[in-house]
């Protein structure tokens, strides 16, 4: 056994994919060897030392948002430090992550990457060649590119669909290539690198590292979105890269977007992460507020004239906070929805083409971004000719309160209704496709071939029924649930046992104590008549007369009624039949997939992880 | 001259034994969350986690049959059962008839 394995494409892939879940170090490690036994049917049996970012205060310093997990690794004399980069995980990430590497802003995370793997480094107390290796996925393979061609942080870097490097975001992290760049093609302020045709800038990276020491691997969807906007963002792709048409039914998106124009490209990708953002807090109405920065639920109460001026008498606060945020947010808004309006047959039309959506949602968004862009522009019309904000006094004058009435009519009832027609379109579900094209899930069932898929983190065997039905098993759930349901049943009867010693202890031999102490009680008594007779008072109870002795009537039973044998006994039952259980299972699962040899050797590797 | 008298004595102060009571019930408790540990597993295994089918199905419904008959032992019940017999016997134990043999005193004579 070596370490080979651990970089064998599904091995490392769902290693990374498992970041995302952000174990406790116990748990990843349950999980790494999990999936080494699942892909290689072997029990990973060497060391597996864990040290997250969340633990690197270096790292945590810089806040930038990275997280990340090093698992030192060794076996048969062989040690390397992997370290995992988390990607993107929601709405705000892509919104800071993605925006910066694309405008060349944000180098925080590539710079926290190294900061980290030096901690590790020191947090483990290893030598400086020990071998790194990167494991990333999207935004975590971008981090890992740029230190490791920069830094030589790493000897080898693994990528999965990754963001790749972006030439603008070097310049601010490398010196050495800034001075470079300024050189090559004579700028003399850093603010007209932007300048340089995004094309020239790309070869010019791409032959300026060239001889880096780091091996890059990557695997990339030809589907995936990221790689749709890669050439045209003017990234540089490294490395031997793997293309794999992870979605055969349709073409890519990447030859939509070459037939989409750049502003275009630019405006739909703003209002996503917008919609994403509000998607993750729910509803039309947040959809809605996100895109028009104001509250909805403020324009419930209008229905007239008379309530809008009553709103601006009474509420002033609110009404101000809300013509202010649609000042600011519907001329931005507005724009991005015309570039959207302009090219909507281009757009929907060739998302139709390429089978990304029905013909029936091409046409109502067709529609409903012509009425988007309708009631907006109505709106902000409307808002700008009747209310003035005096942006010195921080006032704000109202002049045709009917019209504003109108205008937030619009708002409340024909945008909002256009979003819902889209929404209830389907449109964004048949989009999910696209997302679901940069998953690592999507990846491993594209390389993944026979009766084996997998399903999120998860590892599944299908096999056909006697019907001809197809019968899928979650191995990774099975194998899980006989390793822990056995590790549960050992706790269940070492519960048993406590309880049995504690029935023993505070019951039988306590009543035996207490017995004990009975009889030497009767001993005393009887043995020291007198004395026991003056401290009850019975010595001189009769006159002339005296106690002589005293004689214990003795009855002293033995324990009765008072234990949990057959409690107990069921209990061990119980734990019996719990591992049977088990093992039927166990054998139900071969039995349905004979033809797998590894399969028994899994289940019985399993409980040794 | 002599006679005999009886007394019902407490030989030994009571004691409250309700203690035992709470401290083999946290370990019945521990023995329950094992329980509960391995439908929560076997939930998330094969609910959870989209197994369907024969073999899913018929370990949801063993588990789902275990988890009754566990609950039938009625183990806490049991438990205060247990303890109260304990104490009941310990504390009458303690209770002992005596016999006072009384003889003239020697003074008199």
């Amino acid at each position: 056994m070596s370490l080979d394995k651990i970089t064998s494409s599904n091995v490392w892939m769902r290693l990374t994919n498992t970041e995302y879940d952000n174990l406790k170090p116990d748990e990843l490690e349950v999980k790494f060897k999990s999936i080494y036994l699942e892909e290689t049917g072997e029990l990973f049996e060497g060391e597996v030392k864990i040290y997250h970012s969340s633990d690197s205060k270096n790292t945590a310093n810089l806040e930038s948002g990275y997280d990340g997990t090093s698992l030192l690794i060794s076996e048969g004399g062989e040690e390397k430090l992997y370290v995992i980069n988390q990607g993107s995980v929601d709405g705000a990430d892509w919104r800071e992550n993605i925006k910066g590497p694309f405008a060349g802003k944000s180098t925080k995370q590539a710079e926290a990457t190294k900061v980290f793997v030096d901690d590790s480094k020191n947090h483990f107390g290893i030598e400086d060649d020990t071998e790194v290796v990167s494991f990333g996925h999207s935004l975590g393979n971008h981090n890992s590119t740029i230190t490791g061609i920069v830094d030589d942080t790493f000897d080898e870097i693994y990528g999965v669909n990754g963001l790749q490097l972006p030439p603008l975001e070097v310049y601010d992290y490398d010196p050495t290539f800034f001075e470079a760049v300024n050189q090559h093609f004579g700028i003399k302020n850093p603010d007209d690198v932007t300048k340089i045709p995004s094309n020239k800038l790309a070869e010019f990276t791409k032959d300026y590292y060239k001889d880096s020491p780091v091996k890059i691997h990557q695997k990339i969807s030809t589907d995936d979105p990221l790689f749709a906007v890669t050439e045209k963002a003017g990234l540089v792709t490294f490395g031997d890269v793997e293309m794999i048409d992870t979605n055969p039914e349709v073409d890519g998106i990447k030859n939509l977007v070459d037939d989409i124009p750049d502003d275009v490209i630019a405006s739909f990708r703003d209002l996503a992460i917008d919609y994403s953002v509000a998607d993750n807090n729910g509803g039309v109405n947040e959809v809605a507020s996100q895109l028009l920065g104001v509250k909805l639920e403020y324009l419930e109460g209008i229905k007239g004239g008379m309530d809008v001026l009553q709103w601006y008498a009474f509420d002033h606060d609110e009404f101000d906070e809300t013509i202010k945020s649609l000042k600011d947010n519907l001329p931005p808004l507005l724009e991005k929805v015309s570039v959207i309006t302009q090219n909507a047959d281009t757009i929907f039309g060739r998302l139709y083409e390429e089978g990304y959506i029905t013909e029936d949602q091409k046409n109502i968004m067709i529609k409903e971004v012509a009425n988007l862009e309708k009631d907006l522009s109505e709106a902000y019309a409307a808002i700008y000719e009747n209310a003035d904000i005096n942006e010195n006094l921080n006032e704000l004058s109202l002049y045709g309160d009917y019209r504003l009435y109108k205008a937030f009519q619009k708002l409340k009832g024909s945008f909002t209704g256009s979003i819902e027609n889209i929404l209830n379109s389907g449109i964004l579900e048949s989009l999910e496709s696209i997302k679901g094209s940069h998953s690592i899930e999507e990846m491993l069932n594209a390389l993944t071939g026979g009766n084996k898929s997998y399903s999120g983190k998860d590892l599944i065997y299908t096999t056909t029924g006697a019907g001809g039905e197809p019968i899928e098993v979650n191995m990774s759930a099975a194998l899980r649930l006989y390793r822990e349901g056995a590790l549960i049943f050992e706790d269940k009867m070492s519960a048993i046992a406590k309880l049995e010693k504690a029935v023993h202890e505070e019951i039988q031999l306590a009543f035996k104590e207490e017995r004990k102490k009975v009889f030497d009680e009767i001993y005393h008594i009887e043995s020291n008549p007198k004395g026991y007779a003056y401290s009850r008072g019975w010595m001189h109870r009769y006159p002339l007369y005296e106690v002589e002795s005293l004689n214990v009537m003795d009855n002293v039973y033995p324990l009765e009624r008072a234990d949990l044998d057959e409690q107990v006994y069921e209990m061990k039952s119980s734990v019996d039949s719990g591992y049977k259980l088990i093992e039927d299972y166990r054998k139900a699962v071969e039995d349905l997939f004979a033809e797998e040899e590894k399969l028994s050797q899994m289940f019985d590797l399993v409980r040794g992880i | 001259m002599e006679f005999t008298d009886y007394e019902m004595t407490q030989i030994i102060p009571k004691d409250d034994h309700s203690h035992k009571i709470r401290m083999l019930k946290n370990l019945a408790d521990d023995i329950q969350s094992q329980d509960e540990r391995f439908y929560t597993l076997v939930k998330s295994a094969i609910e959870g986690e989209g197994q369907k089918g024969k073999i899913a199905g018929q370990m949801g419904v063993a588990t789902m049959l275990r988890k009754q008959k566990e609950q039938d032992l009625y183990l806490a019940l049991k438990i205060i059962q247990v303890v109260g017999n304990f104490s009941e016997q310990v504390e009458s134990n303690k209770q002992q008839k005596i016999v006072i043999r009384y003889k003239e005193s020697a003074k008199i004579k």
